[in-house]
């Protein structure tokens, strides 16, 4: 069941932004092929109307764009994670501007189920998400990038803004939330 | 669901989900999981959570076409120069300086180099636009405005490289130009 991971062969992100730099355009679609399934997953999670497509593209653009910028001591993946959350905060914001969806707020876990709704979350893992996007936003993201994408807590604090503590407190909150909801 | 009092164990629950541990640690941890109901039940839940996670698909290709070009970012004209000679200095820095400015200009300035008792002197004078150099494959009439971003490269490599000429070769440009450096 456990195994162990072989060697990662490919080059890294660092010699691939490198590449890039010099020309190397292909470098750019190892990169995007690399990381948007993850930064797409994260996305999808943690705000599931989103357009998932254009968060992830505007991201990736957003990145490239300023990849003088970019320090090599954070990853890249935690990067681009940091640049699609402000995304989704933005958009977010924007949308309570025109008054479109209702925001979970911090401390407000409290969810709403339509006939459809009720019949995914029969089952398992739809209800396990259904639990998640529950969750205050912050422990929803700390869940998410902990168990879904296998973050450390140093790189989930630099992508959601906060310390590496508060990134464990947080994801052992948003556990002991899920469970409570799973068993009641 | 109970929680197991091994806090140190459960916070690596999800780094021996992504395989991100090794040695004894993932050992010590894997033999815990096997003998703790709490642990083992912990980790289902991390596992079904992770198999239900979004499988988003995404567009690539569209994402590529999106990005912007690495030309972007990097600066037009070349960093480092290598050492020129004084005589020399003052004429392919009007050579660059024309080539630059014409590309969005109609008329440009250009330095001399004027050699009087003193020693050399710079003064800008107004000249014509100037066809570029034939040395660098472009023929005179092509307007400099044509002229594509590695061509232009191509003229300023090519401008810095005669600074290897010896003094009494004729210059590409034209003496109007350099005002009859020597």
């Amino acid at each position: 069941m456990f195994k162990a991971t072989p060697a990662d062969e490919e080059p890294s992100d660092a010699e691939l932004i490198g590449r890039w730099k010099r020309g190397d355009e292909r470098a750019a679609t190892q990169l995007v092929e690399r990381h948007a399934p993850a930064l797409a997953r994260f996305v999808s999670a943690t705000d599931p109307r989103a357009e998932v497509q254009d968060v992830v593209q505007d991201s990736f653009v957003r990145a490239f764009a300023s990849l003088d910028g970019f320090r090599s001591e954070s990853s890249f993946r935690t990067w681009l994670f940091t640049i699609a959350r402000r995304q989704l905060m933005d958009r977010r914001r924007a949308a309570r501007r025109r008054g479109d969806a209702v925001e979970v707020m911090e401390g407000d876990a409290s969810t709403g189920f339509t006939a459809l709704d009720q019949l995914v979350a029969e089952e398992t893992g739809g209800r396990l998400r259904e639990v998640v996007n529950g969750l205050t936003p912050t422990q929803r993201d700390v869940f998410v990038l902990r168990v879904g994408e296998g973050l450390s807590y140093r790189e989930i604090a630099e992508a959601v803004g906060t310390t590496e503590g508060a990134a464990r407190v947080h994801y052992h909150n948003a556990l002991r939330a899920v469970k409570e909801s799973i068993d009641a | 669901m109970r929680e197991c009092p091994d806090a140190g164990v459960r916070d690596l629950l999800p780094d021996l989900l992504h395989e991100q541990l090794a040695g004894d640690e993932r050992r010590r941890v894997v033999v815990h999981v096997e003998g703790c109901v709490d642990c083992s039940a912990e980790l289902m839940l991390l596992v079904r959570f992770r198999e239900s996670h979004a499988r988003a698909g995404v567009d690539v290709a569209r994402i590529v076409a999106a990005l912007p070009t690495p030309n972007a970012n990097r600066p037009l004209m070349p960093v480092a120069r290598p050492a020129a000679s004084r005589t020399l200095l003052g004429g392919w820095r009007a050579a660059a300086a024309i080539v630059a400015i014409s590309l969005g200009a109609v008329a440009v300035g250009a330095s001399r180099v004027d050699r009087g008792p003193e020693g050399p002197r710079e003064s800008l004078v107004a000249t014509e636009l100037l066809p570029a150099p034939a040395a660098t494959g472009l023929t005179y009439g092509t307007p400099l405005s044509d002229i594509s971003e590695r061509e232009l490269q191509l003229l300023l490599v090519d401008l810095e490289s005669l600074e290897t000429l010896t003094p009494g070769e004729p210059h590409p440009i034209g003496d109007e130009l350099l005002g009859g450096i020597s």
